[in-house]
């Protein structure tokens, strides 16, 4: 049963083919892509979600834009967006940029970091599955990419208002963005599982 | 037609494994990952009908009332999406128009008319190509994130845009249902199971048989 899978989209009963770097597998019934078994080794996603975690400090702190009205000027940071909203009263939209911009990113790029390292280490299954488990749970809601685009329309809207000026911290959100997405893809969590199905006796 | 079901096998969705579970057995813990494990997902249609039900009530309030007002000089001006929208518009920024459109207003929509596409056909077992449904479902589930954009601008926006006297912007209660509308579908499209379009192929089929 090592090579039969099930189709995450219609139940389809496949017999998995051998992989192939650079080939996807594809359902027969539906053309979902099939997750393989196989992942191109743990050294580049710990290198990747490290250098995101640094990235995570000046992207969320450092200002992101500033603008000048009249001789009065006022910045932003990632962080400090949610709390305007919190001080607004609008306690659950600050909650929720709070969450999608901050919190489950900085949260996903540790559990990457740390899923790979558990298993480079091949720590005990007990260990390193809760860690797969919240991954899996949370990866939707980090939404960085879509931050990208807000702040791109917020540049937009506002660059003819005053004088606005770009700050270091956009450029670290750019950077980490990047970071991010490459890890993503270096990061395959469904073989991940396979490795730790490996390591139980 | 070859589907897990019936073999008895089930696929973990958290972590894809398979599980063979016995005929009557189904409610059992994945032995890969330990979390719950079922043929299909639990009570499909309850579950997503409440939620697209109540994304339908808010995105009234969402587009009624206003998602942020700009304060000038102490003379404020409330917007809502779409004369959000309509200001970009007359300032001549199509592109940024288009995107805010499209991410506010076009995607939200659609995703609730897809979803309610998708719960009619499984539940009134509609004779339709499975492959375009899924397609639909495959669209809905991916641009959902999308709609986030108009909160994180307005998030932007109001911390920026805090000069005091000078020029302020404030949120809006429709951001509030905004914000509701897209969390309601996100959880809409994950809570619905893309395997129950297939299965209608099977009982559709299984049918023609007996006549």
């Amino acid at each position: 049963m090592a090579d039969l899978s099930l189709c995450q989209s219609c139940d389809q009963l496949v017999r998995m083919p051998r992989h192939v770097e650079g080939f996807l597998t594809k359902c027969p019934r539906c053309k979902s892509t099939l997750p393989h078994s196989e992942h191109t080794g743990l050294a580049a996603p710990i290198a990747l979600s490290l250098a995101g975690i640094m990235l995570l400090v000046p992207a969320n702190t450092l200002p992101i834009m500033t603008l000048g009205m009249l001789g009065q000027s006022n910045s932003n940071t990632m962080i400090n967006g949610a709390q305007q909203l919190y001080v607004g009263g609008y306690w659950w939209m600050a909650f929720l940029v709070f969450a999608c911009s901050v919190v489950v990113p900085a949260a996903v790029l540790i559990l990457r970091f740390f899923i790979c390292i558990g298993l480079a280490k091949n720590l005990p299954h007990q260990m390193v599955a809760p860690l797969l488990k919240a991954y899996e749970h949370l990866t939707h809601w980090a939404m960085l990419d879509v931050y990208m685009l807000g702040i791109l329309v917020a540049f937009v809207k506002m660059v003819s208002m005053g004088d606005l000026v770009v700050g270091l911290g956009l450029y670290s959100f750019v950077a980490l963005m990047l970071v991010f997405a490459w890890s993503s893809a270096q990061f395959n969590v469904k073989a991940l599982w396979y490795e730790l199905h490996n390591v139980e006796p | 037609m070859s589907r897990g079901i019936d073999h008895n096998l089930a696929l973990c969705t958290l972590c894809h494994q398979v599980n063979h579970c016995p005929l009557g057995d189904e409610n059992r813990l994945c032995s890969r990952c330990q979390s719950p494990i079922h043929f299909r997902k639990p009570q499909v249609l309850a579950r997503t009908w409440a939620l697209v039900i109540t994304s339908l009530i808010l995105i009234v309030p969402a587009n009624i009332y206003p998602v942020m007002s700009v304060i000038f000089f102490g003379k404020g001006q409330p917007d809502t999406i779409m004369s959000g929208v309509i200001h970009l518009l007359h300032a001549e920024m199509y592109p940024i128009a288009l995107l805010v459109f499209v991410a506010s207003i076009a995607v939200p929509v659609m995703k609730l008319v897809g979803l309610i596409f998708l719960l009619l056909v499984v539940q009134l077992k509609l004779k339709l190509n499975p492959q375009q449904c899924h397609l639909l479902y495959h669209y809905v589930e991916l641009m959902g994130r999308w709609s986030m954009l108009d909160l994180f601008m307005i998030s932007i926006l109001v911390t920026l845009v805090n000069l005091g006297k000078i020029a302020t912007i404030t949120a809006g209660a429709g951001s509030s249902a905004f914000a509701g509308v897209v969390v309601c579908t996100m959880f809409a499209a994950m809570s619905f199971d893309p395997r129950l379009i297939w299965d209608l192929q099977v009982e559709h089929s299984g049918n023609t048989d007996e006549q």
